[in-house]
């Protein structure tokens, strides 16, 4: 989901109890993040030989414009130079909270 | 043909003008004393009979064979003219396809005038190596050049050599490396760029960077508008004159190599490799960087192996300016080198003594910030090959 705290919009996602929470327009072109879906994606590094593998699933959010893909805990671009920022989230007495 | 004992006369055509003086340098004397000036594309003559003395065996033998034709008032000791110019062999008219070579005496007086600290050596005839089809013959080839080039032009105050490797054969290539890389003189990798196929991404040349890289030295891609063949990367045997190879020849070559090594992943394999593009001229960076942006949003998932979009590895690619737009306002090359971030990558390149090489003026009629001057002028080339200051 999005909130919008002040003139900033937040996606929010709820991962089975997980809560993670990112700025919500992709640099790219201002997709809403929020109605992006999770899935894993393909990592190739000196970590897997140079092999190309499936990693990842279910923490990638991949943007509803155009495909970007962020890692939904560090915010992070896979394939840029590029960190979306994030937000601590709390739980308490059933409430969830943003730590801004 | 009849032999009625009459041998056809062949009469060698010397260029009519001398493009080996270079008064164009005076002209800038002032302007440019105490800067540094390093011309990253020079060329000497490197005509083939200097290689034979470097080659053994059946190589030798077949090198004299080719030194003996004679191919159209050519004498057959041009690669180059051969490859390159047969089709449209004396479209130019007053400018005959050879330009007039350079000797190392030559290259010593315009080294003499002062005003140049270094002149980096670049193939001449080699540089349609990628076109041979047989790996043995152009690796030998290039052996011979390279060993002639650092006999004879070694030891030079301010002339440096970037040698030359055949990419089909990526071993010998390899080894080619190996040897001379610890030479105090040699500053640079040359691989010729046009015809090379597959493209020099693919991971069969990865031994010519894996090589270049161990030894710290930086890869400069050279192209050639040598293109009869009916080949990668463009059928150029379609178009009916020189000119349109020569426009599109060279950048298109470069915005496919440039792409080709940036989408196999070697500057994140190899990140400290160094490279450069020479002769394609500025004008397409902009294109080929933002292009492929566009393109990598839909398709990173092909090239997982990238850490950052095309266009940040590609920033950091070394550009020679030649051969340089003529655009039409003199702030326009400052915009142009903005758009591609540029500024500490474009390095001032001649192609001295070639016929469509670079006047200074040409560069100096832009304007500019000093600071911006002086990194094209020669600082961004001492840190691409890695070289010392001497003023
Ligand atoms: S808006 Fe997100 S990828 Fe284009």
């Amino acid at each position: 989901m999005e909130v919008k705290v002040g003139s900033v919009q937040i996606a929010v996602f709820n991962v089975d109890g997980d809560f993670f929470a990112l700025f919500g327009r992709c640099p790219h072109q201002s997709a809403p993040l929020s109605r992006g879906r999770l899935q894993g994606t393909v990592i190739c590094n000196a970590d897997t030989c140079w092999e190309t593998q499936w990693a990842h699933e279910g923490e990638v959010l991949v943007c509803p414009g155009h495909g970007m893909e962020y890692n939904i805990r560090s915010g992070k671009a896979f394939g840029y130079d590029l960190k979306l920022r994030t937000y601590e989230v709390a739980v308490e007495d059933g409430q969830v909270m943003l730590v801004m | 043909m009849a032999d009625d004992g009459q041998s056809v006369i062949v009469q060698r055509v010397e260029p009519s003008s001398n493009p080996v003086q270079d008064e164009d340098l005076d002209q800038y004397g002032d302007e440019l004393a105490g800067l540094t000036i390093v011309d990253v594309d020079v060329h000497v003559d490197d005509t083939l009979m200097f290689m034979l003395d470097y080659m053994e065996g059946h190589f030798r033998k077949r090198m004299e064979t080719v030194l003996q034709a004679d191919f159209k008032g050519e004498p057959g000791n041009s690669l180059r003219n051969m490859i390159a110019h047969i089709a449209w062999l004396g479209s130019s008219y007053d400018k005959p396809p050879r330009a007039k070579l350079a000797t190392k005496e030559d290259l010593l007086a315009r080294m003499q005038k002062g005003i140049i600290d270094y002149s980096i050596l670049f193939p001449s005839e080699l540089l349609p190596i990628g076109y041979l089809p047989e790996p043995e013959w152009a690796a030998a080839l290039a052996a011979a050049y390279n060993q002639y080039m650092v006999d004879a032009y070694r030891n030079l105050d301010g002339v440096k050599i970037a040698i030359v490797v055949a990419p089909q054969h990526p071993e010998r290539a390899a080894q080619e490396i190996e040897s001379h890389a610890a030479h105090p003189d040699v500053v640079s990798v040359c691989i010729p760029d046009v015809g090379v196929n597959p493209p020099i991404g693919d991971e069969k040349y990865w031994p010519i960077f894996a090589a270049a890289a161990r030894h710290d030295l930086p890869i400069s891609f050279h192209g050639i508008e040598a293109l009869i063949h009916d080949n990668y990367p463009l059928r150029v045997a379609h178009f009916h004159t020189l000119m349109q190879v020569n426009s599109m020849g060279f950048p298109f070559t470069s915005m496919l190599q440039i792409m080709s090594v940036v989408c196999a992943g070697i500057p994140v394999r190899f990140p400290n490799l160094k490279f450069a593009i020479l002769e394609a001229g500025l004008t397409w960076m902009p294109f080929i960087m933002y292009r492929l942006d566009a393109a990598y949003l839909r398709y990173r998932t092909e090239l997982p192996a990238l850490e950052k979009k095309p266009s940040d590895y590609i920033r950091d690619w070394y550009i020679g300016t030649h051969e340089l737009e003529a655009l039409p306002r003199r702030g326009d090359l400052v915009k142009l080198i903005e758009l591609y971030q540029g500024q500490d990558t474009t390095m001032w390149a001649s192609d001295w003594p070639h016929l469509e090489r670079d006047l200074i003026a040409g560069f100096m009629r832009y304007e500019m910030e000093d600071t911006l001057r002086r990194k094209i002028l020669g600082e961004n080339a001492l840190r691409f090959f890695g070289l010392k200051p001497r003023k």
